[in-house]
This record gives C-alpha cells, structure tokens and sequence, in this order.
C-alpha cells in the first residue's frame, strides 16, 4: 500500500513540476516554435526578449508597482497587526477578517469593482490605478506573516522596554522592529511575489503604454506561441525559485512535519 | 509555621509609629467586561519595605501590579507615588521599574545591552550606561556573562540579569511579578534569599506578587492576602498567621482547623457555627481521658488517615461533622492507627476566634 | 496602556482608510449597480438575467461542473501526496524541497503554468506524443478547447492548497491513535478508514471548501485553455467590463460569485476546526 502512495505521490509532484520544466526547457529551443523537448539549445531568445524594449517596459513597471504595492501595504499592516495583537477593541474580530479577506475573495471580482469605482472618480488607466488594487491585495500576505510575530512573549518585551523608560517609538524600533524582522520580511517577498505575477487586477487598467509582465504574456499568448513567452516566463519562474528559497532561508518552510 | 528558618526582617522600626507612605492605592477597581477583577482596593506601602501581594490565581494579585506598573489603567480609583497620582502616566514615566515573570529579556541584545538599556533611555552615554550596568551586573554575580545572550543563560541567570535590569535605574519602587515560579526548589530557595538581601542592601521598596505563602512568609515585612479581587488582610506573617481575620485568610495561609468554641473560649458549642481557628500543631490526640492537662478543651472522633512526612507526623480524624488535623514533630502517638478512637484536645488559649 | 484609545485610532487610521477607500467603497459600488436597471432604477432585473437566460445557464454549468470534478481530482491527488510528505517521507530535506516543489508553482503567474500546459497539450504537445507512442491512443487527442484541457490546467492550479490543508490535518492527527487500533486488532486499512481517514475529514472538506471557491472563480486559467470554445463564469464577467460594458449586468455577475465565495468561505472555516465526535448517551 505503501508503495501505491508512494508511486501516487511522486507522479503528482512530477506533474507539479511538469509544466515549469517544459516553460523553460522550451524557452532554450533553436527553432522559430515553441518545441518540447528543445530541438538544439540556444540562449537566443532570451538575448531577443532583453532587448525588446515593450518587455523591458513592462518589467519596469511590474517591478515598480510590486515595490510600491508592498512598500504601502508594510505601512498598513505593521500598525493593523500592532493594534490587532495588543489591544481589544469592537469590532477588531471583523477588521481582522475584512483586512484579510482579498486572500480569499475572487480578484477578477475585485478588479472589476475597482474599475467601475475608479472610473467615477479618474482613477484608471493609470499607475495609481493599478498601484490601489495591487496593494490592497498584497496587505494581507504581510498581515499573514507579521500577526504570529506578536506573541504574548513579544508584549512581555514592548512592556519591559516601557518599564525602562524607553517613550512609545524608542520601543518600536529598538525592540519591535528587530524581533517582527523575518516575519516583515518574508511577508514582504509574498507580497512583492504576488503583485508582480498578478494577472487579474491588473488587466482592468492597464495599457499599451502601461503594460504589466504578466498581462503582456497574456495578451501576446492568445495570438501566437513562441520561444520569446517561454524565455520570459522562465525568468520569473527562476525569479520564483529564488523568492522561495530566500523564504525558506528567513522563516522556514516547515510545513507539513508531524513532529 | 512554614518551613525553614524566618529571614531577617527590615521591618518599619524607623519610626514605627509614622511609615512614610511611598505608594498609595485608593478605591481602586478594575473591570474587564462583565469581570470584576479588582473590587474598591485601598493599600498604603511603605518606604522601603518588603510587601507581598499573596492569593490564589484569579484573586486579582497581577492585575493590581499592573496596574500600579502602568500596564493597565484603572476603571476607577487613583494610585499615588510619593503623594503625587500617576493613574494617567504611561509606564516610562512612573519611578518604578518590574522584573517580568517570563523575564522579557530582549533577544537580540547581550546581557550587558540589556542591562544598559534603562539608563540609555535615562539619557546617560553609552560609556556612562554599560559603567553601571556592570555595577547591577556585579551584585547579582553575573559581572562576567555581560556579552553573552540571554539565549544562552539559564532561567536562574535569567531572572538575574532580569533584576539587575530594573535594580540599576534605582527606582523608588521595584515591582516583582512571581520572578521566582519558573525555577526548581532548591534555587528557589537560595533566590529568595538573595533577593531579600539586595532589597535591604538597596533600600527600594519591594512589590511581590506570589501564590506560594512559604515564599511571601519568608520574606515580607508585610503581606497582603487577596482573594476574588479584595484585599482580606494585610499585615505582618507572623500576625497573619496567628490572628486570620476571615475564614480565607485562615485557611489559605498554613492549615487550620475550624472549632466551634463559644465567645468566651470557655466551653465547645457544637450547635454553633465553627469561628475558632486552631492550628494543626495546636491541636494533641490522647487516647485516654486522663492525659489531658488541665483547662483543655477535647473532641471525640476517628481517626480517618495518618502521614509521616519528613519528620511530621499529620493525624486526619473525623470529629462529628469536624474534619480535623494535628500535626507534631515526631512520630504519631502510641495507639493510633487508623479507625481508632481518640480525643483531640487543645489549650482554648492557642484559638484565635475570627472577627475577633 | 493608559492612553490606548487614541493609540489604536492612530495605529488604525490608514490600513482603515485604505481599506474603506478601496475594498468596502467599490464593492459597494459594485453591489448597487447589481441592483440597477440600464435606466438607473433599482431592480432585481440583473440577477434575473443571470438566472433566465439558458446560454448563462450554460455557462453555470460548465463552471460548477469544472470546479466539482477539479476539486475531486485534487482531492484524489492531494491526499496520496499529503500522506507521503507527512507519514512517509522521513527525511527532512527531502521533505522540504517537495515543500518547496509544492509551493514554487505558486509563485508563478497563473499565465506561465497555464502556458506550459498550452504546450504540453497541444496536438503536438508531449502528453499526446506520449499517449500516441505507448499505443493509448491512435491519432492525438484535443485537449485545447475542451473542458478537460481546462480541467488539467486548474487542477494544476489548485492543487498545492488542497496538499498543504490536508497535510496540516494529518500532521495534527495523535500517532498514539493509530497504534491503538492496530493494538485492538486492527489492520492497516481498517485503520485507516476507521480512525486516520475520519480525524482529518474535516481538512479535507475545509480544503475542498476552499478549493471548490477558487475553481468557481477562475478566470486566467479557463481564458487561455478554452481556445474560445468554452466559457466560464468569471469569464463571462470580464466580458461585461472590457467588451460589453455593462457594467450593471458585469456587477450581478461579480455579486453572485462573491456572495458564493464568502459563503464557503464561512462554511469551510466553520468546518476547519477540529471537532471530538459527540458521545452518544447511553
């Protein structure tokens, strides 16, 4: 029986992986198709999608409007997990859920609710357009991570350094900030992580000018498929591999262990 | 009595009519919700002594440090330090430090940074800063772990760098929340020790929150018993132990037996409610009528259970409806054993009626 | 503290701000032009549409029965590889890079894993040249444009969440347990069955929960793998904004699949917490 789950197991990893080989084994392909397995192995599409200045555009834009995102939302959930995790007050069970729920909720659903709000006030079509959507999808990914850090160890501390005479923001940053460190970290990755690869929010306003990576590839894909798309998207797959591991580094990916 | 030899005592001798008051609580209470957790507490602590804030958990003992600590503020009620009221100051402007149950050492900082950190905050150079820390750090006997972490230390090492911490700011009032629980008896013991000395060495008025009355007997000059968020009784161990004010009281602090004795201590009247309190050393189990001294008043019953314990022994018996307890530095008495019929007598002298 | 009050209104003034401003404010806006006829007046008329027309019904359909097989097929898959990473795998490494295996799609936009599955099912795509060379099959099959094309794809998509939720509930189950039951004379299914298989039911029904709403209301995956042949629900929504314009039939669309989602979201939390079985009076 053992062998049975076992051999189940190990073919789903192999179709979990499956897909990203084939992305960037395709992308190596000397052939004008796309071609799995690679027929020769050349470095030449990704040469071409460097120098294509839509893409370097686009990444422009994807990386500024991940940084944004994350940047605003560690300014919103650093006082909301602070506030959440040491005081009481009505209503904090619904914030709570309220300021965590895009994690759950449709984004389709949310960027159409954005565009239709943003029209009537001029906010789309542009980058702050964007920027508004993506943060208030990637706030809870930083929450997530921050509200485990505020144990009731970490109060004992904030309240020491009280006792000591240290005024409200000299304990903040000598003693919060140094301990929540890995778990603003590590929220901050999952957070610039899912703006970048967003696809859903961002296709309600963006542009010829104002093009995400990921709306470029899916607009591009719908009409032709070629090495180029594969080339790029092995880039953010690598982009991901590295994100995990640096991940894994600061808080450990140890999910799944029955000690 | 508790167990050990009593530790020397500060007590209030300097004058002891007048105590100057350091701290004064005045009707202070406390609701969290519906719960009451402190009920219309009033408490005057005195300059320089040793007072411990002894209950079981629930009995509000913790949250009245708290808030004298400025962790919490009060529904109603003023807290005065040195005559003026700091119930609206936030904890960094109140001239107290605490020593945390779990410590609350920062992690990311060595022992000496730790130490130092109360007088960074003060205003002093870093130089200035780590001169003293090393100073607390040498009378707690941990001058050489100054770079180590905290991480590192053992709890006993701990819970001292823990006290040098709030020792070196020589704050007028050191508060003390159960430091010592989470440490074995024998280092326990010694800590108890130690902490009595540095307080009488320094001088700063002690607040010590327990649930262990060995511990607050050994060591205050003054103890306040709480139950369900109310003071019942503050005075000193020995008095404490002696005349109980109520039945809480009486039976929290050591044991005690409950006697029915009439007013004038003359006679037992077992029709009446049991108001006198005898202690279980008090009490003597004869088996023959005879024996008993003169004056003595005496209880027929069983015996229902007998222990021999590091040198007690404890006889349980079953007087009526009295369950009662005698306890005496050697071995039971000859002819007792289980089930057997004894009489247990006492001096009227040695009950203390409550209320009384 | 002493002056906590106006500490947490400071400490919540802009994550409050923001969220009013751009989460509570548009779906709102969004709920009442749900409600809104072409002519601006309150109505139901919107929902109606949703409920009257056949080709929307059509389009339900296919969207309910794509997320039901998908989040059976994940649970078929999920929990095999959740039993191996928690029960089986003994080494820790190794169970961390399957960790990270799991988990690496999910840093991946859902237009890469969905472009690779663009490949690997086309007519030339691997999975046909596999099925054609190992005999399964006589000519390639069409996988792009149909539902199971779709299906494979969301699967892909989904799968991860259902491993990491079904894993978490094994974790949790008291090993102590299992060996009591084969102490009593049990063997290993009947053990599993009896004991192992019903102390995480609840992960698995919370998992499924959840995954059943994500299915519901994916949009990247079914766009690119239908070929244009087929239409979901999420699809049929974005139709209303980038195309058709109306915005208050787009809104009726987005309400509904909201309100779905927030319901099995309630039920599958309510579901997530670990519940003793009832003793039965005797």
């Amino acid at each position: 029986m053992t062998m049975v789950v076992r051999l189940i197991a190990l073919l789903t990893l192999g179709y979990l992986v499956l897909p990203l080989v084939v992305v960037i084994g395709g992308s190596l392909t000397d052939t004008r198709f796309l071609a799995f397995p690679p027929q020769g192995v050349t470095l030449e599409w990704y040469n071409v999608i460097l120098r294509d200045p839509t893409y370097i555009n686009s990444f422009m834009i994807s990386a500024l409007l991940a940084a944004a995102a994350t940047l605003v939302a560690i300014l919103a959930a650093v006082p909301a997990a602070i506030a959440i995790s040491r005081y009481d007050f009505k209503g904090k069970a619904m914030l709570s859920a309220l300021l965590l729920s895009p994690l759950v909720l449709p984004h389709i659903v949310l960027g159409a609710a954005l565009l239709q709000y943003g029209a009537s006030i001029g906010l789309i079509q542009n980058f702050p357009a964007l920027l508004v959507g993506h943060t208030v999808i990637v706030t809870p990914f930083v929450l997530r991570t921050l509200l485990p850090q505020f144990s009731r160890d970490q109060v004992s501390l904030e309240e020491a350094s009280r006792d000591l005479g240290a005024s409200a923001w000299s304990t903040f940053f000598l003693v919060t900030l140094p301990q929540i460190r890995s778990g603003l970290i590590s929220g901050a990755i999952f957070a610039f992580i899912t703006s970048f690869i967003n696809v859903e929010l961002s296709i309600f306003n963006t542009t010829a000018e104002l093009n995400t990576i990921p709306v470029q590839l899916f607009n591009y894909v719908q009409y032709s498929v070629d090495p180029s798309i594969a080339a790029v998207s092995s880039i953010t797959i690598l982009a991901a591999v590295a994100a995990i591991i640096l991940i894994d580094w600061l808080i450990g990916l140890n999910f799944l262990s029955d000690q | 009595m508790p167990s050990g030899p009593p530790l020397p005592t500060a007590g209030t001798a300097k004058s002891p009519t007048d105590p100057m008051t350091l701290l004064a609580i005045s009707n202070l209470s406390k609701t969290f919700g519906t719960f009451k957790a402190l009920d219309n507490v009033s408490l005057d602590i005195n300059q320089g002594e040793f007072i411990s804030l002894l209950g079981p958990s629930g009995c509000g003992k913790t949250t009245l440090l708290r808030l004298i600590g400025g962790f919490l503020s009060p529904t109603s009620g003023r807290i005065a330090i040195g005559g003026e009221d700091v119930s609206a100051l936030p904890p960094n402007r109140r001239p107290l430090n605490t020593v945390f149950q779990n410590y609350a050492l920062f992690p990311h900082m060595t022992v000496l940074e730790n130490v130092a950190y109360g007088p960074r905050r003060a205003g002093c150079s870093r130089a200035e800063a780590e001169k003293k820390a090393l100073e607390a750090l040498e009378m707690v006997g941990l001058a050489a772990m100054a770079k180590r972490s905290p991480k590192a230390m053992s709890g006993g090492q701990q819970q001292r760098v823990s006290l040098a911490r709030a020792v070196v700011n020589r704050p007028k009032l050191l508060l003390l929340d159960e430091p010592l629980s989470a440490l074995d008896l024998q280092l326990r013991k010694r800590m108890q020790l130690e902490l009595k000395q540095l307080q009488m060495q320094l001088g700063i008025t002690f607040i010590f929150v327990t649930h262990d009355q060995d511990e607050a007997m050994a060591m205050s000059d003054r103890i306040a018993v709480m139950s369900s968020g109310r003071i019942e009784q503050v005075d000193e161990a020995a008095s404490i132990y002696r005349r109980p004010k109520t039945r809480f009281v009486a039976d929290f602090i050591g044991e005690a037996n409950f006697v029915p004795v009439t007013g004038d201590r003359r006679e037992l009247d077992l029709s009446q409610e049991a108001r006198g309190v005898l202690r279980p050393e008090a009490l003597r189990i004869f088996t023959r009528a005879e024996d008993i001294p003169e004056g003595w008043l005496s209880l027929s019953g069983q015996v229902t259970a007998i222990t021999y314990v590091g040198g007690l022994s404890n006889v349980y018996l079953k007087a009526g409806d009295l369950e009662l307890h005698a306890r005496r530095y050697r071995a039971p008495p000859q002819g007792v054993s289980e089930g057997a019929q004894v009489l247990a007598c006492f001096d009227p002298a040695e009950v203390h009626i409550l209320g009384a | 503290m002493s002056q906590s009050r106006t500490t947490i209104l400071w400490l919540l003034a802009f994550p409050v701000c923001l969220l009013t401003a751009f989460f509570v404010m548009p779906l709102s806006v969004v709920l009442i032009s749900s409600f809104t006829s072409g002519e601006g007046q309150f109505t139901f008329g919107q929902y109606g549409r949703i409920l009257l027309d056949s080709y929307h019904w059509d389009v339900i359909l296919v969207t309910f029965r794509l997320a039901v097989l998908s989040t059976l097929i994940c649970v078929l898959l999920g929990y095999p590889l959740a039993w191996y990473l928690v029960r089986i795998v003994k080494w820790r490494s190794w169970r961390r890079a399957c960790v990270i295996l799991l988990i690496l799609p999910l840093f991946t936009s859902n237009i890469v894993r969905s472009f690779g599955w663009m490949i690997l099912l086309g007519r030339t795509g691997l999975v046909n040249e596999f099925l054609v060379s190992f005999g399964f099959v006589d000519r390639p099959l069409r996988f792009l444009g149909t539902e199971t094309g779709i299906l494979i794809g969301l699967v892909y998509i989904l799968l991860p969440f259902m491993v990491l939720t079904i894993g978490n509930a094994l974790a949790k189950v008291d090993p102590a347990l299992e060996q009591a039951s084969r102490d009593l004379g049990a063997g290993s299914a009947r053990t599993f069955f009896s004991i192992t298989f019903p102390l995480t039911a609840h992960g698995v029904l919370a998992g499924g929960i959840i995954v059943f709403s994500m299915a519901i209301s994916a949009y990247v995956t079914p766009a690119l793998l239908s070929g244009g042949k087929v239409t979901v629900l999420a699809m049929l929504a974005f139709q209303q904004y980038s195309t058709v314009f109306d915005f208050n039939y787009g809104g009726a669309l987005s309400i509904t699949l909201l309100v779905f989602t927030i319901a099995l979201i309630g039920i599958a939390s309510w579901l997530a917490k670990p519940r003793t079985p009832e003793l039965e009076g005797k």
